[in-house]
């Protein structure tokens, strides 16, 4: 996973869903997108086994 | 039997008094409506109080009584629940001035209509954290709810209502909703039994955000026996009473959830680990990366439908919740998905355990209840958010859909703690057998607190 800027992907992301950002809560939205960043990250890289049995149960 | 006027009586012995003509529907619910005035400006566990709802209703059980018609299991028992389940006439808040100005509910709820139809009557709303987001009860709109226990106290969250209404004796029995741990961690620190139930099992038609993968109601009470007969209600299984000599494999879960704990959690686990001749161990498999993925699918499902209320009126979320909710909205698919991804492939691992054992023993708060207001706690020289680290037992359990028991230990009129135990789904019984045997020993109490 690249390095991640909260406040930058926020920017975007929030334009991109016309989701206006007070400005008194920019910094803690940020904080907590690092801090979910942080535990998607720990998701990102890790191997699976069975995996086709995981993909049975997520898939519609 | 306890006298079912009695801020102790259970929900089993009132319904038993009622059936017997001991008492009347309408004695009991003036009793409880009685208890809660008296209570509620202290503890404030109410958002709503149905009295004129509930008086009417026990004026019906008592007209079926007298007229040999089956008043039903729980006939004349009040209840009430977490103010996300619907209740007919009452505006449905979740804590959260979002909705204050609701339209109240047009209908009851499922999990409501189920408990009246078994003669219970709904005796109100019970306060929350703002939409179930917190762990202390501390973001509702309406304040927060105070522990009975010592009111300087948090009574847990997000269902701190559901836990306190039990501990100070205002209701026998209440429902709560628990994601993340939000029945269990609140029956913890306010010292009652609470069932997150195996997920998909109890309605989700009239509860506000249950369109969630993780979330479920579930039951709050005072002894085993009222979990389970609430559970064969709200589920419409067949009730079989608790029993204590049923031979099960149980251990205690190791590695991670034998660190960060606090004497007095880790006390609890040793007293039911002793009692039940726990001599295994067994290591739940990854609890970190399990609770990363709870989280992430939980927040990303908080958001859902939000939107709307974040453009518009952001302004009415809590403070505390506000820029929660904000970030919640921004999750990309790719780690709600990955969550998803990961979370499935942990339940599979947790089902292969569940081969080598029936129940497994954990803790459930690392802590006795902190103060209200207390941003950190400390444990083993290391300072932690409150909130994140009162849910640190119960978030890795949470995208596995089992069912698990927080268990009150008797701890002699200190601050309570309880104790976790844990299933395969649909194993509720094997929970409430366990849990009964603990009961019987002693071990497992919820008495009622002396308010002061």
């Amino acid at each position: 996973m690249t390095s991640f800027d909260p406040h930058a992907y926020l920017d975007a992301c929030a334009a991109a869903l016309d989701l206006p950002i007070p400005v008194d809560q920019r910094d803690a939205v940020a904080a907590n997108l690092a801090r979910l960043e942080l535990l998607a990250r720990q998701l990102a890289d890790v191997e699976l086994s069975s995996c086709s049995s995981v993909e049975s149960q997520t898939g519609t | 039997m306890t006298d079912p006027l009695s801020p102790a009586a259970t929900a089993h012995e009132i319904a038993t008094s009622i059936h017997s003509r001991d008492v009347s529907a309408s004695q009991v619910v003036e009793s409880a409506l009685a208890r809660i005035s008296a209570l509620e400006p202290r503890i404030h566990a109410f958002t709503h109080v149905a009295i004129e709802r509930a008086v009417a209703r026990a004026r019906r059980i008592d007209d079926a009584i007298r007229a040999n018609r089956p008043p039903g299991r729980l006939a004349g028992v009040p209840f009430a629940v977490k103010a996300m389940i619907d209740v007919a006439g009452t505006v449905t808040t979740a804590g959260s001035a979002v909705h204050v100005d609701d339209a109240p509910a047009s209908q009851d709820a499922d999990v409501v209509q189920r408990l009246e139809h078994a003669g219970a009557i709904c005796v109100g709303a019970l306060n929350m954290d703002e939409l179930g987001m917190g762990g202390t009860t501390e973001s509702s709109c309406f304040g927060p709810t105070r522990n009975p226990h010592d009111l300087a106290h948090t009574p847990g969250g997000s269902s701190g209502g559901s836990a306190a209404a039990l501990a100070a004796g205002m209701v026998p029995f209440t429902l709560g909703g628990d994601a993340l741990g939000s029945i269990r961690l609140p029956a913890s620190l306010c010292g009652v039994y609470g069932l997150r139930p195996t997920r998909g099992t109890v309605p989700a038609r009239g509860v506000l955000g249950a369109g969630g993968s993780i979330g479920t109601v579930g039951p709050m009470a005072r002894c085993v026996r009222d979990i389970a007969i609430g559970h064969a209600i709200l589920t419409g299984e067949s009730y079989r009473n608790p029993t204590t000599t049923t031979s099960l494999r149980v251990a205690t879960a190791g590695g991670y959830f034998s660190e960060h704990l606090d004497a007095d959690a880790a006390s609890a686990v040793e007293a039911v680990r002793q009692a039940l001749g726990a001599r295994d161990t067994i290591e739940f498999p990854d609890p970190q990366r399990s609770k990363a993925a709870a989280i992430l699918v939980n927040a990303s499902e908080s958001a859902v439908g939000r939107l709307r209320d974040l453009r518009e009126r952001v302004d009415r979320f809590h403070p505390g919740t506000r820029a929660r909710f904000l970030a919640h909205a921004l999750v990309p698919a790719q780690w709600y998905l990955n969550a998803q991804r990961y979370r499935a492939w942990h339940k599979s691992q947790v089902l292969a355990m569940f081969e080598r054992v029936d129940v497994v023993i954990l803790p459930a708060t690392p802590c006795i209840a902190p103060m209200l207001g207390q941003t950190t706690l400390t444990l083993a020289g290391q300072t932690w958010p409150t909130g994140p680290m009162l849910g640190w037992f119960t978030q890795p359990l949470a995208g596995t859909d089992c069912p698990a028991l927080t268990v009150p230990i008797a701890r002699g009129g200190r601050l309570p703690v309880g104790v976790q135990l844990f299933a395969a789904p649909h194993r509720e019984h094997q929970l409430f057998d366990v849990a009964a045997r603990l009961e019987a020993l002693g071990i497992a109490e919820s008495g009622i607190a002396a308010v002061s």
